[in-house]
């Protein structure tokens, strides 16, 4: 842990040097701009309400990523938009020939805690973020040349991420569970369960379990609904001898048919001639000797369920706040929990989070309108 | 061969391969001069026969435990008892606080169950604990630490806890490259004076010598900003590839190069007022890499840096040699000229030392396009320092090239040469009217001490 000394931990020493920004703030002539520190902090301590202590850790907590010392240092950093330059000042680094501050330098690096109520160290955070190394630092567009590696960490997110987990583990489950045999053996196909050699238990065991060590990947398949029922008919097909890899003119079906060199571009190729999906299903329906299903329009197939549910928008997100500039805005995008119909359009990080996207619906809930 | 076919030709091309020169034994000067490497060659004894190589790191044996809070309340005698999240510490243990001159032995061992052990304490001079004193100032966890044990005459026992090392896997890579160029092209030739010495010169077909020019750029590409295939997003290390061959289906397996090994280790940014880092920020990044390596004194960092950092260092020695060590700028005059100045390339600081090294590549604005607010190249001012110290008695170099080779096989460097009906002295293979040389290589590099390592960043 890397634990950086707290130089100004004394309110006078924080009076002091706030007393010097001032009054060279007032003097107007210093060839460096700083942040409004009093606005500045109360802002983030309005907006980090309910939180008084945020941590830093490292983005990636795998084992590899765990072993590395996740330490790291500045002593300013100078926003070209703006001009401010975000930095401690030190005390008395002032020089009035050059009109310019000599700041301290600023190590920081995973699991360092900083406490909001605390002015200096609320100062030292609000730089820190600013670190192109910290995820979501409005600096970051500037220093293409290196990636983040720390955020401020999140309980909240956290938890709300294992709960979406469990959240979608459940519904993949139950969506699962719900299957006919007939939908089960063709589902499989997708993970390329040959229905011919497992039995229905199984091939119904086997996607459980994907099911619970991957459901977020579960759920995008099963989602992205017309190109998994098509992957579905083109298996099925290639089991049964419709459709047949040649290996100069890739899927070929009923000999005849060129569909692409390789899957992906059968799938496409499907994925814009419907009355030809609809003629390849019937026959590998035929061939296998099951009763014909009928075909919905465009690429829906009716081969599986929908998957439709109800996700709560998360409450707030620290990142969210950390660089909100608005804090009244978040507050209020965090009060209204909203509704959404998982089909036809996949769930993302972005959507759930994605302030925009909220607001919209938080305003649309209020005049009435479903979102 | 005539002298028209046989001129030398200017080779305005990218600065040669530094990573390779520095880390590895090059013999075969044809692309690159012959320069001594600048960190301990690789020995024979440095091959291994596997695709992947494992070592242990022993980090810190004592380590901080967690308090959750105070069970009870202080006695008049200074005892009192503290919830633990862990049971490190033991009867016995003198146990230091966030408050460093607070201290209390650990009169029992931890009784409890994980999350929720107690201990029992009695503080040295008898002074009263106080949690919000001695306690509550650290923020995030609270921690205690047990420094040293103190026992009665004729004690029972005494206790210890042991440390598992941390275990680093590092991959191989397998690079190739192959050219072909029609019998009609070889009497493109180049001819090559190594050192300027004519009795060791000699040619070279143009297209193979630039297919292995190539190839040394490619490899020291690899070694210094290869990105591994064998690490998942989340820094986890992958039990396999995930990435196969769309071809043959086989595994594709890549390395990390050194700057992904020592990336998040210890990164700092540049603080010049032009964006260049100042002598404060190399003395700054000395101390915490001191504080970090297992040397007390005597180490040495080789920086490598593109030439646009290497005169912003020159700039900082210089000014630093001259303002704070009273040091004169040399003039040695002859007849006509006048040289002034010295080349900086090793600063002496606090009993450690770093040399700057200039790494061509860092220059090359095509690969690495990426620029700081002022304009200049991001690449050419970002600074990698690398611990060189040697890291063992058996004179372990911390850096090195491992290459594969077991059972008399040796994948570090392959290269074969087929002729076709091209007219050369060599025997055909097949008719077709051209030559084709081929290499592989099958290599890694590891930095053993990568959290004594770092970098400075430009912004």
């Amino acid at each position: 842990m890397n634990s950086a000394p707290l130089y100004f931990s004394s309110n006078i020493l924080n009076n002091l040097i706030l007393k010097k920004m001032s009054e060279i703030n007032d003097f107007g002539s210093a060839t460096i701009r700083l942040p409004n520190w009093d606005a500045e902090i109360k802002a983030l301590q309005e907006r980090m309400q309910g939180y008084n202590e945020v941590e830093l850790v490292m983005i990636n907590d795998g084992n590899y990523s765990k072993m590395k010392n996740g330490g790291s240092s500045f002593v300013s950093f100078t926003d070209p938009t703006t001009g401010l330059t975000w930095g401690v000042p030190l005390q008395g680094g002032y020089d009035s020939n050059t009109k310019t501050y000599k700041f301290r330098r600023i190590i920081f690096g995973k699991n360092r805690v900083y406490r909001l109520n605390n002015r200096a160290e609320a100062m030292e955070f609000l730089c820190v973020i600013k670190s192109p190394l910290v995820e979501g630092s409005p600096l970051a567009k500037y220093a293409s040349h290196v990636r983040p590696l720390f955020k401020v960490k999140d309980a909240v997110l956290e938890a709300v991420k294992q709960i979406r987990k469990a959240e979608i583990e459940l519904m993949t489950k139950n969506w699962i569970m719900a299957l006919s045999d007939s939908e089960i053996k063709d589902f499989g196909l997708v993970f390329n369960i040959n229905p011919d050699k497992n039995p229905v238990v199984v091939v119904k065991g086997i996607l459980l379990e994907k099911a619970v060590k991957d459901p977020e990947r579960m759920r995008e398949i099963i989602q992205n609904r017309s190109k998994t029922q098509i992957t579905i008919v083109i298996r099925r097909a290639m089991s049964v001898g419709v459709i047949v890899n040649d290996a100069i003119s890739g899927y070929v079906y009923n000999d005849t048919v060129v569909l692409g060199q390789n899957e992906e571009e059968a799938i496409s190729k499907l994925a814009q001639d419907v009355d030809l999906l609809q003629n390849i299903n019937k026959d590998s329906l035929v061939k296998t000797g099951r009763v014909e299903v009928p075909l919905l329009p465009e690429v829906e197939l009716g081969i599986m369920p929908t998957f439709t549910t109800t996700v709560k928008k998360s409450p707030s997100p620290v990142a969210e706040k950390v660089f909100a500039e608005d804090a009244e805005a978040v507050s209020e995008k965090e009060a209204t929990p909203i509704e959404f119909d998982m089909m036809p359009t996949p769930i993302t990080e972005e959507e759930i989070f994605n302030s925009d996207k909220i607001q919209s619906a938080v305003v649309a809930k209020k005049s009435g309108k479903k979102s | 061969m005539t002298k028209e076919v046989c001129r030398e030709i200017i080779e305005m091309t990218e600065g040669r391969s530094l990573t390779t020169l520095i880390t590895s034994s090059i013999t075969d000067g044809r692309q690159v001069p012959s320069m001594k490497p600048k960190i301990k060659i690789v020995d024979e004894t440095k091959s291994i026969g596997a695709n992947a190589y494992r070592f242990r790191k022993m980090g810190r044996i004592q380590m901080a435990s967690e308090i959750i809070a105070q069970v009870g309340t202080t006695a008049s005698d200074g005892s009192f008892a503290l919830q633990m999240n862990d049971d490190y510490l033991y009867e016995g243990n003198v146990v230091t606080f966030y408050a460093p001159y607070f201290q209390a032995r650990a009169m029992s061992n931890p009784t409890g169950v994980p999350g929720n052990f107690v201990v029992q304490f009695q503080s040295q001079d008898g002074s009263l604990f106080d949690w919000n004193t001695h306690v509550a100032p650290q923020a995030g966890t609270k921690t205690c630490f047990g420094g040293y044990t103190s026992y009665e005459e004729r004690s029972l026992r005494g206790y210890s806890r042991s440390h598992y090392p941390d275990e680093y896997i590092q991959h191989m890579n397998i690079q190739r490259k192959t050219v072909a160029f029609s019998g009609d092209a070889l009497t493109t030739v180049l001819k090559y004076v190594p050192n300027g010495k004519k009795g060791d010169a000699y040619w070279d077909y143009v297209a193979t010598s630039q297919a292995r020019a190539q190839f040394n750029l490619e490899d020291d590409f690899q070694k210094m900003y290869g990105r591994s295939n064998m690490i998942d997003a989340n820094g986890n290390l992958r039990p396999a590839p995930f990435q196969k061959s769309r071809s043959t289906g086989e595994d594709i397996m890549t390395g990390m190069g050194l700057d992904q090994q020592i990336e998040g280790e210890n990164d700092s940014f540049a603080s010049g007022a032009d964006g260049r880092a100042t002598i404060n920020d190399h003395m700054d990044m000395m101390t915490t890499l001191s504080k970090r390596s297992n040397k007390i004194m005597g180490g040495h960092w080789y920086v490598t840096c593109g030439t646009d950092g290497y005169i912003d260092a020159q700039q900082e020695l210089r000014d630093f040699w001259r303002n704070s060590l009273g040091g004169q700028s040399n003039a040695n005059a002859s007849d006509v000229e006048i040289e002034v100045g010295h080349n900086f390339n090793t600063f002496n600081f606090a009993g450690q030392k770093i040399t700057f090294i200039l790494d061509p590549q860092k220059d090359d604005d095509k690969k690495f396009p990426a620029r700081t607010t002022d304009g200049r190249l991001a690449s050419s001012r970002t600074y990698h320092y690398f611990d060189a110290s040697v890291i063992d008695a058996g004179g372990m170099s911390n850096i090195e090239i491992l290459k594969k080779n077991a059972n008399g096989v040796d994948r570090s460097f392959v290269s074969i040469t087929l002729n076709g009906i091209t007219g050369s002295g060599a025997t055909p293979v097949d008719e077709v009217d051209a030559l084709r040389m081929a290499m592989l290589k099958q290599e890694m590099i590891v930095c053993y001490s990568t959290q004594s390592s770092g970098r400075i960043l430009p912004f």
